[in-house]
């Protein structure tokens, strides 16, 4: 459909409205679209780095004199762990996706993300998990062991209150929704591109969001592993930590720093993704070295995970160990300088402005590159042992963090601005913000640097007179207070700008990427039409594409029949394969991010029946989401597609559900390898550990409800390989045969594991075991469950041979489930004795 | 940012001329920290250099008049900054740095010496510090005395949290991990006093968890160290105070000759100690009265809970005792 008369494009776009747009009132607790669950991240981040940055500024005015006694250190210990928490878990992370969530599908040219309903079950999750993490401070019971809750400090022998309580589960549940942006960003990038936007012709920024949602992927596993043991030592008693029963508490820093060191370039690189993408717009010419850069990006990605032993220089590691991680955290500076000088050349090469983002990406070069040089100086083992755990370490990583995450977050804020307001910000003001925040910052924490060299450590909430650190606390807090004011003015200064700012013209910066071919602000749609995109800068390309997007001169045109749609696309080549169809707005992952918060807290309540009834609850309604796919009335019944249109990605074989499943899969082995390494781990360096003299799993039990699950697998894939073939006689009573079998294996399960003699609180070896097995019966119940759930969407029509897609997804479920199954049967029943022979 | 770069700068370096302190790790008194010393102001200037330089080339890139490069000047600018700057200058700098890092840190663990090393045992409780002297047969609480010029190996254990010894003057610091003995090599250079304190955080009492160093010449130490194996004669006036220390603290603390406690601070010489939150001075009866009528609640809840039963007058017969007890 194209039209030029004014009074038809209304209509067009009337249409578009009536399927995509946002209700209000009470509803709008239902919207799924990007563009707004974005802009609720964004909020609700700004309104947890207050709150972070008020703490902050407890903490620096308790510091500005010796002997200060504002705070008594219960309460000091409470603000310094809860402003870590805060700022990286409720602020710098969750920031960073809601950005990334409301600008990739318009810089990929689609109208949402590929799982909306997921991205609002995110939301949610955050903004509870935020609220009861936040509700402890209020209650004076937060906790107080660290941000890094290092056991055994963190146990509840030395911390018997809640306080650890709220950080493991309010965290925990937090990173659900980390984890649930992660996986949602890699599909929409590598599967819902539009036509033709091969992958060397993402935005470099694309680019960054899928290396950092990978990493996120990854990287958030290990802690969720290490919180769930953790907060089994605590309630349970199960001596994951506990020296004396076979733990060891170095395992939870290893845990906690496999996650922690690539968090900090899980914040880095969207950030380094927000420069590269204003440098070239403010000098008016392609980024320099784009290839060189995307090199740059995935060697960080890769290196990131090989540094986490730097944070442990002074647990005693043998020094060859410690030699080989300080070389790679070395090397990490290499991919940082290639995008650095990247961006120089950029601007060597054009003819740059100072507009307000601008400033703040040269602020960001400043801090960062100074705070990358102090990081290089860590590296070096010699140097760590003696400032590791100082001040100086402080002053580092705020130049980094702040540095490498806030400036380019900021620069991206106010370049972005008009793209979410429709409105320009005042420059003047803009400019005063900067300098504030800019000299505050520098105030403070240079002259850090130097309390830690002259001796003072960490979370030390007060210090005696005499040690030569009065005079420089005194001016990092009043660096600190500068900083504040220079915060309060940028705030306000974006206040004003929606009431009072200039209106936005059309691309005011002049940007080449797609997400400008929209109107500003937004409508929940993007794009009315989907045009093609075989270039890195489209809008410098075809200037105009707006209006012909607008127009309806591009793809995916018609509405009227009610769905909502965005390109499917080969994830190389970016050619269309399938239109993907979304899901509308929908309770369901409201009501189940409120059931998972009931969860969490009757967990802290010690409710665990309650806790058990709401797991169950937040399962039945996801299944019930889950319901509501494929040739669902819900969903997509009506097949029918344009002529010439590639068919529904739900009557295909290799939808986004697919690639869905894959990458959650990563996730859930990365924490499965994180368990492994926690058993090889206390093995091979717990000081007490043990093996029991007979192992108290059954061997031969155990192997024989392996059989019924490996046919199982066997059988279900014997099913889809026919699907793929399109023969689907007695599809249903397959899929119940395979379900029943799986129960078959779910019962020998259970009775192998209540007939075992294991003591889980007694020793580490058999809390690890246990740990495994109650993973194993998750996957196989769920694997049954989701089985059963086919069977009946085949007698119902939502799912066969014209809507093939989704057993295809349950097989990779059920392959994982039986390969867990015989890895754990080899670690825990052949490797151990085959060790004693050797 | 011109005016302003140069400026905070110079007011860093300003501050860095008044860099002593008895914790400073940049008025080095042994040769680990010191060698740690030089790496820093090694690497202070020449990351100095390199960020003066990175700011400078972005300023002046920022203001640069003139057409625009063309494509292929592009290129080869790119090709040149990115190959120049992203590789060479990193990789440059690394190995120089590894070199001298990792034959660094080799020597600082081995700190070979012609001596053999004195060891002491670094008992890490909640929140002070117990040295032990196993060759001697001599503990001490919160006070490490270590002689001049002789390679100390610290053996450090803990049977609660992780905390880390640090001594900055004398070199780096070392995790206590329940389970485990860590050790850390020492030696000063310099005779005086000197704080060390914990380095990891380790909860409420984590900020007083300081130790005094006292670095005595080899005789002194001799001399020192022979005085701390004689057993405690107590004069026949303090008698009375002796047994009501029996009754109520022996259980917990040790005195040479006289008591055999565990669990608490040894106080065969507690009035050369510095007191626990007000470091720079000695205990004196007075200090010590305060103590046990109103333990810190926050911190000593143990004695709290041994002294409540104990009178005024009984307070002030212990006191004056344990004011006679000096290394």
């Amino acid at each position: 459909m194209s039209t030029e008369d004014p009074q038809a494009a209304q209509d067009f776009h009337h249409q578009f409205d009536k399927v995509w747009g946002n209700p209000r009132g009470l509803l709008a607790l239902t919207i799924v679209n990007h563009t707004t669950i974005g802009l609720r991240f964004l909020i609700t981040g700004g309104v947890f780095f207050l709150i972070g940055g008020l703490l902050a500024m407890l903490i620096r005015t308790q510091l500005a004199l010796p002997g200060h006694d504002l705070l008594t250190p219960e309460i000091y210990n409470q603000v310094f762990t809860m402003h870590g928490t805060i700022m990286m878990f409720l602020f710098a992370v969750p920031v960073m996706e809601g950005l990334a969530i409301y600008l990739i599908p318009k810089m990929i040219g689609a109208r949402d993300l590929v799982f909306p309903r997921l991205s609002a079950f995110g939301y949610w999750c955050y903004l509870f998990g935020g609220i009861i993490l936040t509700f402890s401070l209020v209650l004076e019971i937060a906790p107080a062991s660290g941000w890094f809750m290092y056991a055994p400090l963190s146990s509840s022998v030395f911390s018997p209150g809640r306080g650890s309580d709220f950080w493991l589960l309010g965290i925990t549940f937090v990173e659900i929704s980390a984890v649930s942006a992660g996986v949602e960003l890699v599909v929409s990038i590598m599967r819902t591109r539009t036509q033709r936007m091969a992958l060397q012709h993402m935005p470099l920024f694309v680019w960054y969001i899928l290396a950092m949602a990978l990493m996120i992927v990854f990287g958030f596993p290990p802690l969720i592993l290490g919180s769930i043991l953790l907060e089994l030592e605590r309630a349970a008693g199960l001596p994951f930590f506990t020296v004396a029963s076979g733990g060891d508490p170095i395992l939870w820093q290893h845990l906690f720093w496999l996650f922690g060191h690539p968090e900090v370039y899980i914040l880095f690189l969207p950030a380094a993704g927000i420069i590269s993408t204003i440098i070239p717009i403010f000098c008016k010419r392609p980024i320099a070295g784009y290839r060189w850069i995307v090199l740059a990006i995935i060697t960080t990605g890769f290196i990131s995970f090989g540094l986490w032993v730097h944070h442990m220089f002074t647990v005693g590691i043998p020094h060859l160990a410690q030699a080989f991680f300080s070389a790679a955290s070395m090397m990490v500076a290499i991919p940082t300088a290639i995008q650095v000088f990247a961006w120089l050349a950029t601007i060597w090469n054009g003819r740059p402005v100072y507009e307000p983002p601008m400033l703040w990406a040269l602020g960001f070069l400043f801090i960062f590159v100074a705070g990358g040089l102090t990081g290089v100086m860590l590296a070096l083992v010699p140097f760590d042992w003696q400032v590791h755990d100082t001040h100086f370490v402080v002053a580092h990583f705020h130049f980094v963090l702040v540095g490498g995450m806030l400036f380019p977050l900021m620069a991206g804020i106010y370049y972005w601005l008009p793209h979410f307001s429709g409105r320009m910000v005042n420059r003047s003001r803009a400019r005063w913000g900067f300098w504030l925040v800019f000299i505050g910052f520098n105030l403070t924490f240079i002259v850090m640097h130097v309390t830690g060299l002259l001796g003072m450590p960490r979370r030390v909430y007060t210090y005696e007179a005499g040690l030569g650190w009065d005079i420089p606390n005194l001016i990092s807090s009043v660096g600190s207070f500068i900083m504040a004011a220079g915060v309060a003015t940028c705030l306000l200064d974006i206040f004003l700008h929606f009431r009072f700012g200039e209106r936005a013209k059309r691309n005011p910066w002049g940007a080449d990427t797609l997400e400008w071919s929209t109107s500003l602000p937004p409508s929940a749609y993007n794009f009315a039409t989907l045009p093609e995109c075989a270039t890195r800068h489209p809008l410098w390309d075809t200037p105009d594409l707006q209006t012909t997007i607008e127009q309806g001169h591009h793809d995916l045109a018609t509405i009227d029949h009610g769905r909502r749609e965005t390109w499917g696309s080969d994830p190389v080549t970016g050619k269309v394969r399938e239109i993907v169809h979304l899901p509308g707005n929908s309770w369901l992952p409201f009501y189940g991010a409120l059931a998972t918060a009931g969860v969490c807290i009757s967990l802290l309540c010690k409710f665990y029946w309650v806790a058990l009834a709401m797991a169950l609850v937040s399962l039945a309604l996801l299944l019930r989401w889950s319901w509501e796919n494929g040739a669902h009335p819900r969903a997509a019944p009506n097949a029918e597609v344009v002529e010439g249109d590639p068919p529904l990605h739900s009557r295909t074989h290799d939808g986004p559900g697919l690639w869905g499943m894959m990458v959650t899969l990563l996730a859930n082995s990365s924490l499965f390898l994180s368990l492994l390494f926690g058993w090889f781990y206390l093995w091979t360096v717990a000081p007490a550990w043990q093996f029991p003299e007979h192992n108290p799993i059954n061997w031969l039990a155990l192997m024989l409800t392996g059989v019924p699950l490996t046919i199982a697998v066997i059988w279900f894939v014997g099913v889809v390989r026919r699907l793929r073939r399109e023969l689907t006689d007695h599809l249903q009573q397959h899929l119940w045969g395979i379900s029943a079998l799986g129960l078959v294996h779910l019962i020998g399960l259970v009775a192998t594991l209540s007939a075992s003699p294991l003591t889980p609180q007694a020793s580490a070896h058999d809390a690890v075991i246990s740990v495994m097995l109650w993973y194993q019966l998750l996957h196989s119940g769920l694997a049954v469950i989701l089985t059963a759930l086919q069977a009946l969407r085949v007698r119902k029509g939502y799912v066969g041979k014209m809507a093939p897609y989704e057993p295809v997804v349950v097989e990779r479920w059920w392959v994982y489930t039986a390969g867990v199954f015989w890895i754990i049967y080899a670690v825990v029943i052949v490797l151990p004795p085959l060790w004693e022979l050797a | 940012m011109r005016w302003c770069t140069p400026l905070v700068w110079l007011s860093t370096l300003g501050l860095i001329g008044g860099c002593s302190g008895p914790q400073s790790a940049l008025e080095p008194a042994g040769p680990a920290a010191d060698i740690i010393a030089w790496l820093w102001w090694g690497m202070f200037a020449f990351f100095t250099l390199v960020l003066l330089v990175m700011t400078g080339l972005w300023l002046y890139a920022m203001q640069r008049r003139g057409e625009p490069a063309k494509a292929e000047d592009a290129e080869r600018i790119t090709s040149r900054w990115i190959i120049g700057g992203g590789l060479i200058l990193p990789l440059i700098s690394i190995a120089i740095l590894l070199a001298a890092g990792i034959p660094a840190g080799q020597y600082l663990i081995t700190l070979p010496s012609d001596k053999t090393p004195l060891r002491i045992d670094a008992h890490a409780h909640r929140w002070w510090w117990e040295f032990s002297y196993p060759d001697a047969g001599i503990t001490t609480a919160s006070q490490l005395t270590i002689p001049v010029n002789t390679p100390i190996a610290i053996h450090g254990h803990t049977d609660n949290v992780i905390h880390a010894f640090w001594v900055p003057r004398l070199g780096g610091k070392i995790d206590l991990i329940p389970g485990r003995v860590n050790t850390l090599r020492l030696q000063a250079s310099q005779t005086g006093l000197m704080r060390g304190q914990c380095a990891e955080f380790c909860g409420t009492g984590h900020a007083h968890m300081v130790f005094q160093v006292q670095v005595l010449s080899e005789s002194d130490f001799a001399a020192w160290q022979q005085r701390q194996q004689q057993a405690i004669r107590v004069a026949a006036e303090h008698e009375p105070a002796v047994q009501t220390f029996h009754t109520h603290c022996a259980q917990c603390h040790s005195v040479r000759g006289v008591s055999n406690g565990s669990g608490g601070p040894d106080l065969s010489g507690i009035a050369s100690r510095p007191l626990m939150l007000l470091p720079h001075q000695r205990h004196t009866s007075t200090s010590i009265e305060q103590w046990l009528q109103t333990p810190h609640p926050r911190f000593d809840s143990e004695t709290r809970a041994a002294t409540s039963a104990l009178t005024p007058s009984a307070r002030e017969r212990i006191a004056a005792w344990l004011e006679t007890l000096t290394e």
